[in-house]
């Protein structure tokens, strides 16, 4: 690993810092020509204020020198002293060397030089009026002077002289002014890239010499002894979870890590210089291994069984390679054994569950299988061999379905996209082809094993021989409809025959009643007891015959379901019981009543039959009925109640079977049939009927309608004609 | 085929009932009223219609006034015998009153839809019997106007 590194970092060592200085050398050179370039724009501003200074000084030693000859001129014309002349001659030679001074300093501003050569007439001027001046004094005398000196133009060209200076210094300001400004904004403005210049040089050579040192330094670490590194790879050794040996030609082991003393429960002193196969199991093959490794240089997983002192077997993977010396000679192999004991009990757990699974699946009396997410078949047991004849290289994949394909149809892909599409349970009833081509009715039924993201990994599932179930349905079936059919014919054959035993017994009723008008008295007392029973007979088959027609009629007629109003049904009632109601001298009060979903003519005579019980069957006080109705639980529930004679409990069911009578004919009158068709009303609307009662306490009746109102399904259950 | 003496201002009722018990009931019942009337008889529907069309038999017979017709009654039944009447131009203007045992609604109900004039339920019990052949009488006979022999 280092040679390569070091032949890779060669190269970099030598270019990098020379580009790196050389930058840093660049950017230097380009920073100080642009600072010498800012100083030198300094230096002409700072020659310009000395400039302006100088201008400033000689113009006001022009200012000064005209002053000091004014200044003699005036005394020479008061006092005639000669030593004044000398004045006005210094003062002048000092203003005109001033002003030749002015002149060159100003040389190079033409609006200066404009003003200047103003300066110089109007100086020239000066002079010469203070020259007559003093002429006029020397020759005419101290009045003559005076004279002159009062109303000469001395003191006027002073103050022209003195503005013009003064104009010519105040532009020499302002001149100088702008300079420094421009000058200290170059400052400014250049501080930041000389600034950034610097820095950027100062950074470059440091990292430029830190990259140098670093190369340098790998350069040097390259060249270190190995040593240093081996400390490194030591640790990573001993860190190691596998455990490395090292083995000499002859078999030894030469050096171990950490992991090997704990795989082998051996310490690291005894370790070094045994025999390494005898750690194995099978030292035999574990030293084939190693004859191996000398022969082909490696070798890879090889699994082995390592055995500690104390017995405990390790399953490791044997990866091993030769090391050679630097001569290029085999010194011995480096092994690592890589401990896959986990690895190996959890197979051995799936093997076992495994093995679990087919046992039971081999046990249970169902067609097992198993199906990959997408429906592909992977495990079948025996039965489905057995009883589909498919093989188990034939059901594998998606040749499982044709067991499930009878007459071309395809119901068991159909469901199976809907149910895979859902990721539900799978659930079919279909038949399955046999083997012996006698199919039968299976209930397949599949549930998913999903990972847990909900995907399906698997499919278990089972097919449940339904073939008798079947046919228990079916047989229950078709009894059933013939059930229903038989009742219907029962119900049409007692309509039609009490319809048809109408006609005779009316024949018999007219005829007797005739015989009993026309010859009552003209044959003897017997023959006309015998009449009496004849007719009795015949009036009492009569009422037989129209209850059971009516009985037969409930079921026969459909239901027209309305909304029945109770209180105009029970009013109609006492209409029609009114002749009962006189005779009995009974009474029929009631609490409000609903309005009820149902056949408004059947549930008339239903309360009919009920009210017309209570007024019948009364003891020695006159009837007295009450009506009520609440509602319970989702239905309405009526009530009939009575103070008549009350019915013992144990005939609480009895009394409402066909025919069923508790007294004789001679006290309480009746066919035996009210209540049995109450009760067959009832139930084919969705109601009930009982009663509660005790003998000699009165009863009351009891029946309740569904408030929703009765269902053709209700009905069908009912009636069973459907 | 029964007919019985009357005047000339009385009217001709045909009868279509084959239960001879109830025949002699009606008859009974009629020979006790104030007028009286010429009743013929035919026991199935073939022979009422035969009868009304004066065909075989019954090329003399004459044209009823009224009709009592029971329903339930051999070869031709009343239902269909009802039927033809109202469909026939030259018969539906005599009334036609159906007397029979029949109580179903459905009967009821068909027969005012194929235009009987009347429906009687006959009763049970005899007196209430003979008290509904008088009024059936009473009212047909006596009290409605009935349409002029053609």
């Amino acid at each position: 690993m280092s040679m390569m590194a070091t032949r890779a970092h060669e190269p970099g060592l030598r270019i990098k810092p020379i580009v790196g200085y050389g930058l840093a050398l660049a950017i230097l050179l380009a920073t100080g020509i642009f600072q010498y370039k800012i100083i030198g724009a300094l230096v002409e501003t700072d020659n310009w204020i000395i400039h302006t200074h100088e201008v400033l000084a000689e113009l006001e030693g022009v200012c000064s020198g005209l002053q000091q000859a004014e200044w003699g001129t005036r005394s020479y014309a008061a006092t005639g002293v000669q030593d004044y002349v000398i004045q006005f001659s210094t003062g002048i030679g000092r203003a005109d060397e001033h002003l030749r001074a002015a002149r060159i300093v100003t040389a190079g501003n033409p609006s200066q030089q404009q003003n200047f050569d103003r300066l110089m007439q109007l100086v020239t001027a000066k002079r010469r009026v203070m020259e007559h001046l003093i002429a006029l004094r020397r020759d005419q005398g101290h009045t003559a002077a005076s004279e002159a000196l009062s109303n000469d133009e001395g003191p006027k060209l002073m103050t022209d002289i003195r503005a013009l200076t003064d104009e010519m210094e105040g532009k020499e300001k302002s001149l100088l002014e702008a300079r420094q400004a421009a000058s200290r904004s170059q400052a400014k403005r250049a501080d930041l890239p000389i600034l950034f210049g610097t820095v950027l040089a100062l950074g470059l050579t440091l990292a430029t010499s830190w990259i140098a040192h670093r190369d340098a330094s790998r350069w040097r670490r390259a060249k270190e002894p190995v040593h240093n590194a081996s400390l490194h790879s030591r640790s990573l050794i001993e860190t190691s979870l596998d455990p490395l040996v090292t083995i000499s030609r002859g078999g030894q082991i030469a050096d171990v890590n950490q992991a090997t003393e704990f795989v082998t429960g051996v310490a690291r002193q005894q370790l070094i210089g045994s025999d390494f196969s005898a750690y194995f199991t099978e030292p035999e093959e574990a030293r084939n291994v190693y004859e191996q490794v000398l022969a082909r240089g490696s070798v890879r997983n090889h699994p082995l069984v390592i055995r500690d002192i104390s017995g405990k077997h390790t399953d490791v993977l044997y990866n091993a390679t030769v090391f050679k010396s630097e001569a290029g000679e085999v010194e011995g192999i480096f092994a690592a054994a890589r401990d896959v004991t986990e690895r190996k009990r959890a197979e051995r757990a799936l093997q076992e569950s495994e093995d679990a699974f087919r046992t039971l699946a081999e046990l249970v009396p169902q067609l097992v299988w198993v199906c990959t997410h997408d429906g592909l078949g992977i495990y079948f047991n025996q039965r489905w061999v057995d009883y589909t004849g498919l093989t188990l290289e034939e059901s594998y994949g998606r040749g499982w379905y044709t067991a499930f394909h009878l007459d071309g149809k395809q119901p068991v892909l159909d469901i199976w996209n809907h149910t895979a599409a859902i990721g539900n349970t799978y659930r079919l009833e279909s038949r399955l082809r046999s083997s012996d081509g006698h199919d039968r009715w299976f209930l397949t039924k599949g549930v998913p094993l999903t990972d847990g993201a909900g995907h399906v990994l698997r499919w278990f599932g089972t097919c449940t021989d339904i073939e008798d179930l079947k046919r228990s349905e079916e047989a229950l079936r078709i009894i059933t409809a013939d059930l229903a059919r038989s009742n219907a014919e029962l119900e049409q054959f007692a309509y039609v025959a009490s319809h048809d035993l109408q006609e005779p017994l009316r024949m018999v009723a007219s005829f007797t009643q005739l015989l009993g008008q026309r010859y009552k008295g003209q044959l003897d007392a017997d023959a006309d007891e015998f009449i009496g029973f004849a007719v009795d007979g015949a009036h009492r088959m009569q009422a037989l015959v129209n209850d059971l027609l009516s009985y037969s009629r409930v079921g026969a007629r459909g239901i027209e379901l309305a909304a029945v109003d109770f209180e105009q049904v029970l009013q109609m009632v006492l209409t029609n019981l009114h002749v009962t109601l006189e005779e009995s001298d009974g009474q029929v009060t009631h609490d409000p009543l609903p309005t009820v979903m149902g056949d408004e003519t059947q549930l008339l005579q239903v309360l009919q039959n009920l009210v017309a019980n209570a007024l019948k069957f009364h003891g020695s006080e006159p009837p007295r009925v009450h009506v009520s109705a609440q509602e319970i639980k989702g239905e309405w529930r009526f009530s009939v109640r009575d103070n008549g004679i009350g019915i013992e409990p144990q005939f609480a069911k009895r009394i409402f079977l066909v025919f069923q009578r508790l007294h004789s004919r001679v006290e309480y009158p009746g066919t035996g049939l009210g209540l049995a068709i109450a009760k067959k009303i009832l139930e084919r609307q969705g109601g009930r009927i009982w009663m509660e009662s005790e003998a000699g306490k009165g009863s009351t009746f009891y029946f309740s309608l569904p408030k929703k109102g009765v269902t053709s399904a209700d009905i069908c259950k009912a009636t069973t004609i459907c | 085929m029964q007919t019985s003496a009357r005047p000339p201002q009385s009217v001709d009722i045909l009868l279509v009932e084959d239960n001879p018990g109830d025949v002699r009931l009606i008859q009974e019942a009629l020979q006790d009223g104030k007028l009286l009337n010429r009743i013929a008889t035919v026991s199935d529907g073939q022979k009422a219609l035969a009868y009304l069309r004066k065909q075989g038999s019954y090329t003399q017979a004459p044209r009823p006034d009224l009709i009592l017709l029971d329903l339930n009654i051999p070869r031709k039944d009343g239902r269909e015998v009802l039927a033809e009447i109202k469909a026939d131009p030259h018969l539906r203007s005599i009334p036609v009153v159906i007397v029979t045992s029949s109580q179903a609604e459905e009967d009821i109900l068909r027969s005012y839809n194929t235009h009987a004039n009347c429906y009687v339920t006959k009763p049970v019990d005899l007196e209430k019997f003979v008290a509904v052949v008088k009024a059936i009488e009473e009212f047909w006979v006596t009290i409605v106007k009935l349409p002029p022999k053609l």
